[in-house]
């Protein structure tokens, strides 16, 4: 009965999404506030009904209930009720689910903002802009409906009254604790996407397009921004985790359509500041958010469709091409709108010097967007390649490393050159006396990078030696901005610096968490500076006894273990670490093999991984026979990999400026 | 047209700075086109691996970091993949290279069997020229758009500037000073 409540909820959430836009349209068109009302009150309904629809989909779960097609596909009885409920986005069905679920709680959210406003002021742009929620609400809805064909509706039950005795279990893949949390938050960070495109599809609509819809849904984009941040993360700290290859980028096409909207997203944040400021770039803000929400879709496009191989082909299906015409048809809807408003869209001011910060900004632009299409090169290239002379090359690791280093190193030159530049136009005395000094640190570390690497036997460490000294220079730069506020402030309020640093944050915490996100940006450089291009790699074929050495430790086979779990069976070897003949413990690298509900994978690895300061220490097993006490071999991998701490820390600066910075309550609406 | 003496300097010094910035980022995209091929990026591996000829152990290593496993390990390639099928494929390679077939042999045979889209490699060759090139292009292309919107703009910004001057031929920077002054005092009054 629960399965069947659902379904009739996202039926009827069909007809809440079109009376939300009808009326919507309809109100705003004669200017009825109860129309307007109305279109408001089915937004919360969708919301209400899509709950109801998601809830009776996580009770089948919980209940074990293998009437239902979706239960039996992702989930079983012995699976851990944590994995029951996460197996929601284990499949294709559910993932859209889930999406539609946050989607239509992100457009409640719109409302009850746009509630709270009313108290204040008559406002139309938050109702302008719920009309591109709904109907994106309704691709959704429909496309969980099951009606269309390639995707069903999680909540049918098997035709004929039938019921499976166990479920297939969830991918072992996703049975960890960070797949629980990863693909919920990068949907999130992707969805309220969706907030800031509206308001520029709202502003087009209504005509307001000065800086008021970037204003209201600026803590909108930055929320984005941390969650895809933290998203992103979440997903390479999985693959290093679970993948055991022992790296955490590897530009899969996957990686690639989370990190493209994430790339546009940011270019977004930088370029807006110039629209507030000078009223500048209002036609690029709009196509740029325009393109940061289509490229949501379009990574959802490239993970479902499965015309490029991807770790994601678990979530293959054939809806790609719903999403592909759902990108053209909204895409056309903007550039409608913009023709139409194109008199409104041309710039009040120009840029007066190209030593600005304009400059710099539109400089970061042109890098951040040539970098997402430069990824979107290469991660359609099997694609085009296929087209053009009927082979699918695939595209290494190596090519995207290669091809984006260099806007990459520039990028981190200009985080640091950005916030030092003064609006409009650089003097010769600005010049001097904000570049010379974090230009010369910058050269002494880049040169002390240099003197180190070439002591440890690497001669010409070119990229790393440009990497650091725009990172010495961007720390330099930054930290003399912050010093500089800091002490003028404990001056004027006769207190101490770090008194003084408290206020200036609160004081512009937008610009200041800005400023921390760019020291997090560093730190991050650092990390994948040393993680990528520097790590170490032992293969050995080992029993027990026998000895390995991976950077500086040695490692010892000592025993092997093999223990069953709820639904797997973990089967391991212990080694034993030693560094510079000092024993420091123990590792356990291992297997788990869901045999009984996956009788035909093969096992997932689970490697065991030492923090240390500087570096990790990774091992990985290929395979655990088992006779290793009694002269077995045992495949064993061991990773040396310096600095890959510091990019998680990085990560964690860069979400801590994001705090800062969308603490920052400015709506102060500048509407032409 | 500008004028004053002020206005000159900062153009000329722009013009040195911006002359500055300029011949350091080619030197930087120089140096990267010169040493692009030498550096991948890639990191120190192991030397043995369990063979005792340093020749067939380094052709056996170009071989496991050319082409990728094709159990289903998406995109990793036979060194860095740790499941049976990669030991197996290592094992097969290892002997045919002790029984004397070279890596060219071995790689071919693979690639016939499972599929070109195994190759680890993009070799600068044929149609893999146009996916190495359409990054530079990319980023000329976005960049000539830009500078073409920069030199419009600026224009633009002169040809302000210069009516302004015909309306009003006595502002000097002086009188600009002075009214920025004014402004300043007005400020702090207030």
């Amino acid at each position: 009965m629960t399965a069947e409540i659902g379904q009739a909820a996202i039926y009827l959430s069909v007809l809440s999404c079109l009376w939300a836009i009808g009326f919507l349209s309809f109100g705003l068109w004669i200017r009825n506030a109860r129309a307007i009302q109305s279109g408001r009150n089915a937004v919360i309904a969708t919301f209400i009904l899509i709950s109801i629809a998601t809830g009776a989909l996580i009770y089948g779960f919980v209940t074990d209930d293998f009437s239902m097609k979706y239960v039996v596909e992702v989930s079983s009885a012995a699976q851990p009720l944590l994995y029951k409920i996460t197996a929601l986005w284990g499949r294709m069905s559910g993932s859209l689910l889930l999406w539609l679920w946050l989607l239509t709680l992100v457009g409640a959210i719109v409302v009850w903002q746009n509630s709270q406003r009313i108290k204040q002021a008559r406002d139309t742009l938050s109702d302008y802009s719920l009309i591109p929620i709904a109907i994106v609400q309704l691709f959704f809805t429909i496309l969980v409906t099951g009606l269309i064909e390639g995707v069903y509706n999680p909540l049918a039950r098997f035709p004929g009254g039938q019921v499976a005795a166990d479920g297939q279990g969830m991918n072992p893949l996703l049975q960890t604790p960070l797949m629980a949390i990863h693909p919920p938050t990068l949907y999130l960070g992707w969805i309220s996407l969706t907030v800031p495109f509206a308001f520029a599809v709202g502003a087009l609509a209504s005509g307001r397009i000065g800086s008021g819809w970037i204003l209201r849904s600026r803590r909108w984009m930055l929320f984005s921004w941390i969650i895809l941040t933290i998203g992103i993360t979440l997903g390479g700290n999985w693959a290093y985790k679970e993948l055991g290859w022992g790296g955490y980028w590897a530009w899969d096409p996957v990686e690639n359509a989370s990190f493209m909207p994430w790339l546009l997203g940011t270019a977004y944040l930088h370029s807006v500041m110039i629209q507030e400021k000078r009223n500048m770039l209002k036609l690029w803000n709009i196509l740029l958010i325009t393109l940061a929400f289509q490229f949501t879709l379009l990574g959802t496009f490239i993970t479902r469709s499965g015309v490029i191989t991807s770790v994601h082909a678990f979530a293959q299906s054939d809806i790609g091409g719903y999403f592909l015409s759902f990108i053209f048809a909204s895409t056309a809807g903007v550039i409608g709108l913009i023709i139409y408003r194109w008199n409104r869209l041309k710039s009040a001011n120009r840029l007066e010097s190209l030593l600005s910060r304009e400059s710099a900004f539109v400089l970061n632009n042109w890098l951040l967007v040539g970098l997402t299409l430069i990824i979107l090169w290469g991660t359609l290239w099997p694609i085009i390649s296929e087209a053009i002379n009927g082979e699918k090359s695939s595209v290494p690791e190596a090519f995207f490393n290669q091809v984006v280093i260099i806007p990459g190193i520039l990028l981190l030159f200009l985080t640091g050159a950005g916030p030092i530049i003064s609006w409009k136009k650089i003097t010769p005395n600005n010049f001097r006396r904000m570049f010379l000094l974090p230009l010369v640190i910058g050269l002494v570390g880049g040169a002390l990078v240099w003197g180190f690497l070439a002591l440890i036997g690497y001669t010409f460490p070119l990229y790393s030696v440009l990497c650091s000294f725009a990172a010495v220079f961007v720390l330099a730069a930054i930290f003399a901005e912050f010093y500089r506020g800091a002490r003028l402030r404990s001056k004027r309020q006769e207190t101490s610096l770090l008194n003084g640093l408290n206020l200036l944050i609160q004081r512009n915490k937008r610009r200041y968490g800005g400023y921390i996100i760019h020291i997090g940006i560093v730190i991050l450089y650092i990390g994948i500076m040393g993680s990528k291009g520097y790590f170490l790699l032992e293969s050995k074929s080992m029993t027990l006894g026998e000895s390995m050495e991976v950077g500086k430790y040695k490692l010892t086979m000592i025993d092997a273990f093999e223990k069953e779990y709820g639904n797997y069976l973990r089967s391991g070897v212990v080694f034993d670490v030693e560094k510079n003949g000092k024993r420091i413990g123990t590792m356990e690298p291992a297997l788990h093999d869901y045999y009984k509900s996956k009788p035909d994978e093969e096992p997932t690895k689970e490697p065991a991984i030492r923090h240390f300061i500087m570096n990790d220490l990774y091992l990985a097993v290929a395979n655990v026979p088992h006779n290793v006490k009694t002269g077995g071999v045992v495949n064993v991998q061991g990773f040396y990999n310096p600095l890959i701490g510091v990019v998680w820390i990085g990560v964690a600066v860069m979400v801590l400026g994001g705090i800062v910075a969308i603490a920052e309550k400015s709506e102060r609406s500048r509407d032409a | 047209m500008k004028t004053g003496r002020f206005e000159r300097m900062t153009t000329s010094n722009e013009f040195l700075i911006l002359n500055f910035v300029s011949i350091v980022v080619l030197l930087i995209v120089c140096s990267f086109i010169v040493t692009g091929c030498a550096q991948t990026g890639e990191s120190q591996v192991a030397e043995s691996k369990g063979v005792k000829d340093t020749k067939v152990a380094s052709n056996l290593e170009e071989l496991l970091t050319t082409v990728y496993c094709y159990c289903g390990c998406v995109r990793e390639t036979i060194e860095v993949c740790t499941c049976a099928t990669a030991m197996n494929i290592e094992n097969s390679f290892r002997d045919r290279l002790l029984a004397g077939e070279t890596v060219e042999q071995i790689r071919t045979d693979y690639l016939d069997t499972y599929g070109p889209q195994y190759y680890a490699v993009m070799p600068v060759e044929g149609i893999n020229l146009l996916a190495y090139a359409m990054p530079v292009i990319i980023l000329v292309f976005i960049g000539g758009i830009v500078f073409v919107v920069f030199r419009r703009s600026m224009r633009q910004t002169e040809t302000v500037v210069d009516a302004q001057e015909k309306l009003d031929p006595h502002t000097s920077d002086d009188s600009v000073k002075q009214v920025e002054a004014e402004l300043e005092r007005y400020k702090r009054e207030n």
